[in-house]
């Protein structure tokens, strides 16, 4: 097992964000935290990733609790992120602690991979929010995760760019069996990518359901069997 | 050397087509109405509707600047006024960064003395004058003592907010690859402040001009502000314009290579540059 949460809670002035989550990540999963804004999703994610300490209960990876950012734990957030006065090649290398020859043409290759190729030297500004999103993926990727936490990565793009990243993600989970853990708010976007989805209630945000979704991949987006889940998911969230 | 000669060739080409002719436009069409106001002048004066003896006509004042540069004296006068902006300018924007750094990224300090300089600000620059020359005297060190204050708070200011308005969001990006302290102000906070350090550094530099004319008329026996005391003394109003002319100059050139660095080093900014078309 890679990632547990026994019983964790984290409140901000006062008001209870998540309540009492109890989770255990497995490796190589796929797990999609889904429920309403506001909800914790988010809160929940950063504890996960070690940015955010201040929670009672524990996290801990590979039996340890977590005490800071670690690694092993990548995360790619809602916005790119990336440093606008480096380019698409110094951005992706930006995480790497000793760049070495091996490090350089891993840097190559996964340009190539999330198809940034010729994308190189281009600045931020020059990007499309999809290409930046790629970039920011690459970043992540390159220092070689165990896991990797995505805030709702997808949720500022067009239709289309979307669906193409959910295909690359599932490419990189199946080539390094990367465990992943996304929050989003786009139910089609879990049942499209998670082995399980954790769906949360709102205020304070405790788990209400998890559903596993075993029809096997690539799925169809309009299958049949998808959309009875999608059916009992809003019937959860009661809309 | 015919290969070298074609390539010679082919560049200058290419340097003309990318960038010469719209520089060669720009210059064209920004000339156009200060030499219509050129022409103007020269005709009004020479058909005598200006006195000479208050407005004299351009070709006059370009003849006074050569003469002038003639008799040796015009060179010291612009290395004079030069030097005081330059040294002033180096130790407002020293001590500006340096305490602009300690207030930013130490809140006690900010607590402590921001609010006091903050109120410091508020004194017209000027107005330190008279304690300066008291203190000091007429000399070199009252004079950089007065434009390194004027320089010392556009670049202070312009600094602080730069450290203080950093998104946090890149702070985490740092966080999140375990950069050091030391990487996070390198990597991060550095580059990020750049702009804003720009931005104070040709305001100050626009005010440290602006006091060096106040500390030469004042009192000094040279530099351009004394040429145009000089001027004012001798009703010579060929001598006050070539020094304004020259502080326009200077001031034109300083600014501009500042702005050219501001330029190469800033180029990721996603800002549109006005003028170019970029």
């Amino acid at each position: 097992m890679s990632l547990t949460v026994e019983q964790l809670t984290r409140t901000f002035n006062d008001v209870t964000a998540i309540q009492a989550i109890d989770l255990t990540i497995h490796e190589g999963e796929i797990i999609c935290l889904l429920g309403k804004s506001g909800c914790g999703k988010s809160t929940l994610l950063r504890t996960l990733s070690g940015l955010d300490l201040a929670y009672e209960g524990t996290v801990s990876f590979q039996d340890t609790p977590l005490t800071g950012v670690r690694d092993e734990i990548g995360i790619v957030f809602q916005e790119p992120r990336l440093l606008p006065w480096l380019n698409v090649l110094e951005n992706i290398r930006f995480g790497l602690k000793q760049p070495n020859q091996a490090t350089i043409k891993r840097v190559d290759r996964f340009i190539n991979y999330v198809g940034l190729t010729g994308k190189a030297h281009l600045y931020p500004k020059a990007l499309s929010g999809g290409m930046s999103q790629r970039a920011a993926i690459a970043r992540a990727l390159v220092c070689d995760p165990e896991v990797l936490l995505l805030d709702e990565p997808f949720s500022a793009l067009d239709h289309f760019t979307k669906l193409e990243l959910q295909d690359l993600l599932l490419k990189i989970q199946g080539k390094y069996n990367t465990t992943m853990v996304m929050v989003t708010h786009d139910i089609d976007e879990a049942l499209y990518l998670a082995d399980r989805i954790v769906v949360l209630s709102s205020q304070p945000g405790t788990i209400q359901d998890i559903i596993e979704i075993d029809s096997p991949r690539p799925r169809t987006r309009t299958s049949r069997d998808l959309q009875q889940v999608k059916q009992k998911i809003l019937t959860t969230l009661h809309i | 050397m015919t290969k070298e000669g074609q390539l010679t060739i082919n560049s200058t080409i290419q340097l003309n087509k990318i960038s010469v002719t719209p520089f060669l436009k720009h210059v064209i069409v920004s000339s156009i109405f200060p030499v219509i106001i050129l022409f103007v002048w020269e005709f009004l004066s020479r058909i005598g509707v200006f006195e000479s003896y208050q407005l004299p006509a351009p070709s006059a004042v370009l003849l006074k600047a050569v003469s002038l540069y003639q008799s040796g004296e015009l060179l010291p006068h612009i290395l004079a006024t030069f030097m005081r902006v330059l040294i002033g300018f180096g130790i407002g924007t020293t001590v500006a960064i340096t305490l602009s750094i300690l207030v930013g990224f130490w809140p006690l300090l900010e607590k402590l003395i921001d609010p006091t300089i903050q109120a410091l600000r508020q004194i017209p620059s000027l107005a330190w004058v008279p304690l300066f020359i008291l203190w000091m005297g007429i000399g070199e060190t009252s004079k950089v003592t007065m434009i390194a204050v004027g320089v010392f708070f556009p670049v202070y200011l312009n600094v602080l907010s730069g450290i203080v308005t950093i998104d946090r969001k890149w702070l985490e990006v740092g966080k999140v690859f375990g950069l050091s302290t030391c990487h996070q102000i390198t990597k991060i906070i550095l580059p990020a402040v750049f702009p804003a350090f720009f931005t104070g550094i040709r305001t100050g530099l626009g005010l440290g001009f602006m006091f060096v004319v106040a500390a030469e008329l004042m009192g000094a026996s040279e530099g351009l502000g004394y040429l145009l005391v000089l001027g004012q003394n001798t009703l010579q109003p060929d001598t006050i314009l070539v020094s304004i002319i020259l502080f326009a100059i200077i001031g034109k050139v300083t600014d501009g290579s500042l702005k050219l660095i501001e330029q190469r080093l800033l180029h990721w900014q996603d800002t549109e540059i006005r003028g170019t078309g970029k």
